[in-house]
């Protein structure tokens, strides 16, 4: 049935008052009803109903004058899945939280669509269904309507329990929870919600709202007017660094001097380095959905894989280093300043040399997937990635002036090369590879070794500065430790391309 | 209660319809009335969408006649443009106000992108209908507005509705092709 030929104007006030509920010619109308009716807090005084979604998407309130500011009521909701979360499954709460993957980085998407992208759409409809019976039922108990959906946020995240424990590695947990993997039947995370029902309501009884792990401010909200994907992009991680880094600095060590060569090629990629017995093996790859890649796309997609968790964790760790160097900076005599800035344009071209090797060394393994057509896809995106960062300084570019001003800490652009590793990563799980290509993994640790050492020196230099400076205050301390973690990150990756290649 | 078409059941979860089969002008009054709701709503906030249709001759943007779109049009934004001290109270507000062009613009551009490569969700009518569920949401709830994301929430709906409104379409050719002559009605 063509749309266009049947949808009334809207601008015609007059209604066919024998129109039946489901009316071609009222699709609009009806659809504006029910989006206003899912949106809408159900109210008690009339029979209205609704399912509260709007919730999910208002700021925070104005903070009363003098008084602390209130988090949004998102935040709220988040803090309730969280905690519900820690009533039923402590250690898989305990061991998320320690690798600094907080609800805000993943979830706000769930909630605010309703799940409409982490399932197909007939189990997003079955879903639906599910979560307005619900709130319909809640309404008839006086009780909030949100609270199947967030008990469905809560089952999702028990869902991939198996698959969570598996790995410390903060990447590649938040990718797991970002892609939801697709569900064989949806019916099973609506039972389990309803089986959570109890937790979340004693939550939402609970006055007091917790933090959340790495969450010094509230979650941020999505603007009425943001044109980009804004709020699908997960926050950076710079609110969770400081309290996440003592603890997540431990877990990409252990990552590194595992013998990451446990997995045969064809098992989970990237989960190498987590330990755990056989038997706990066996059940991953069983757990595991995605569809056995042929050798080379699975190679290419490690590869991505690697690299996006590499480009963030030094990304993260850095641009807050550059930011807190540059205000040091202003503290320092003009002999530190010197000093500073040059270590500011070593970090910089070390940071370009990373950036470029991560996109060469997934080109190379993309060439190796055999398919023209993925390589001009991969190289399309690759220019316009490079186009946003044309004024990378590059290792042999000059150090900038000196006793001046402090170079403004450039924007780092990593985002164009997480970009490209996700639109490969969906092209090769397409699957167009017919020749396997281990080789690109051996080819991009190789590649990494250049910037692993120029931050080796980096640190040594740093450290050295700071020790003669002030003898170690704590902002020192902790500017070093969020070098040290990136380092770690940018090794344990390393070691394991190093050892997926041979 | 589970014969009944899918969008009909969560309109009575949502307390649209009434909760059970009642008298049938019951329930045809229910979606008359909402239906009515919308389009009055439409013709209030929406006149903006068609300015630039009609006759240039009685519909431009100088002429005198108050009831143009055009006319509207700068009414309207004459009462949207923040008043000095909406300006500094919403200073530090997380929502800067939006006139109902800029509204516009963002939920087209939002839609644009919505499931690109799909032919029903990118058709103009389609478009063109979500676009307008949106703006009225967003002009009749201006605290909340627009945020992204609910564009994907309003294409669902629509969709479950569309689907539905085809599998009736589909029961009444059947019945008129079996009892011709015999009239179709929902109730």
């Amino acid at each position: 049935m063509p749309v266009s030929a049947k949808c009334t104007s809207s601008d015609d006030t007059s209604v066919d008052e024998a129109a039946g509920p489901c009316d071609e010619r009222y699709l609009e109308h009806d659809a504006f009803s029910l989006f206003a009716a899912v949106l809408a807090e159900p109210c008690a005084a009339d029979a209205s109903g609704g399912l509260g979604l709007a919730l999910y998407y208002q700021d925070a309130p104005p903070a009363a004058p003098g008084g602390p500011s209130r988090p949004a009521p998102v935040h709220a909701a988040l803090c309730r899945i969280w905690g519900a979360l820690a009533a039923v499954d402590a250690p898989l709460h305990a061991h998320l939280t320690a690798a600094g993957v907080a609800p805000q980085l993943f979830m706000l998407k769930w909630l605010r669509l309703l799940f409409g992208r982490e399932f197909h759409t007939d189990d997003v409809i079955t879903l639906w269904e599910a979560l307005l019976v619900n709130a319909a039922a809640s309404h008839a108990q006086g009780r909030p309507p949100g609270e199947m959906v967030e008990s469905v946020a809560c089952a999702m995240v028990l869902f991939l329990r198996p698959q969570l424990l598996a790995t410390s590695d903060f990447g590649l947990l938040l990718r797991r929870l970002q892609k939801f993997p697709p569900v064989e039947d949806v019916g099973v995370i609506t039972e389990r919600a309803r089986a959570l029902l109890p937790a979340v309501h004693a939550m939402g009884r609970k006055a007091t709202i917790q933090t959340l792990p790495g969450d010094e401010a509230p979650p941020p909200s999505s603007g009425p007017v943001s044109a980009g994907i804004g709020f699908l992009v997960p926050a950076a991680r710079r609110g969770a660094a400081p309290q996440a880094a003592s603890a997540s600095q431990a877990a990409p060590v252990a990552a590194a001097t595992t013998p990451p060569s446990r997995f045969p090629a064809t098992s989970i990629p990237g989960l190498a380095g987590g330990g755990g017995s056989s038997g706990e093996l066996a059940s991953l790859a069983a757990c595991e959905p995605l569809l056995p890649l042929r050798p080379a796309a699975a190679a290419a997609q490690r590869v991505t894989h690697a690299a996006g968790a590499a480009a963030r964790a030094v990304k993260d760790a850095l641009e807050e280093d550059a930011e807190r160097l540059a205000g040091n900076l202003r503290t320092l005599n003009s002999e530190a300043q010197t000093e500073i800035s040059h270590a500011l344009t070593d970090l910089n071209a070390a940071l370009a040399a990373v950036q470029d090797g991560i996109k060469d060394s997934t080109r190379t393994a993309v060439a190796g997937a055999g398919s023209p057509a993925l390589l001009t896809v991969y190289d399309t995106l690759l220019t316009s990635s490079r186009h946003g960062t044309a004024s990378t300084p590059t290792p042999s570019s000059p150090p900038p002036p000196h006793g001046g001003a402090p170079p403004a800490p450039r924007a780092l652009n990593f985002l164009g090369a997480r970009t490209a590793s996700d639109a490969i990563i969906e092209e090769t799980e397409g699957g167009t590879a017919d020749h396997p290509h281990p080789g690109g993994n051996a080819a991009s640790s190789v590649l990494l070794a250049a910037p692993v050492h120029a931050l080796e020196g980096l640190l040594g230099r740093l450290r050295a500065r700071w020790g003669a400076e002030s003898a170690g205050g704590a902002a020192e301390a902790e500017d070093a430790a969020l070098l040290a973690r990136a380092l770690t990150q940018l090794r344990a990756v390393q070691a394991r391309l190093a050892a997926h290649g041979q | 209660m589970s014969g009944e078409p899918r969008s009909v059941r969560w309109r009575r979860l949502l307390g649209l319809l009434p909760s059970a089969a009642r008298s049938a002008g019951e329930e045809l009054a229910a979606c008359a009335s909402s239906r009515r709701v919308y389009a009055l709503s439409c013709q209030s906030l929406l006149f903006f969408r068609d300015k630039d249709e009609g006759d240039l001759a009685t519909n431009n943007p100088l002429c005198d006649n108050p009831n143009s779109s055009w006319a509207r049009f700068f009414k309207n934004e004459a009462r949207c443009a923040p008043s000095p001290d909406a300006r500094r109270s919403t200073l530090h507000a997380h929502t800067p106000p939006a006139t109902p062009q800029e509204l516009a613009r963002t939920v087209g551009l939002d839609l644009e992108r919505l499931h690109p490569g799909d032919a029903f969700f990118s058709s103009e009518p389609v478009q063109r209908a979500l676009r307008s569920v949106l703006m009225v949401y967003a002009l009749r709830n201006p605290a909340l507005s627009y945020r992204q994301g609910m564009h994907e929430v309003a294409a669902l709906l629509f969709e479950v509705l569309y689907r539905d409104a085809c599998d009736t379409r589909s029961v009444e050719q059947l019945v008129r092709k079996a009892y011709p002559g015999v009239p179709v009605t929902r109730d």
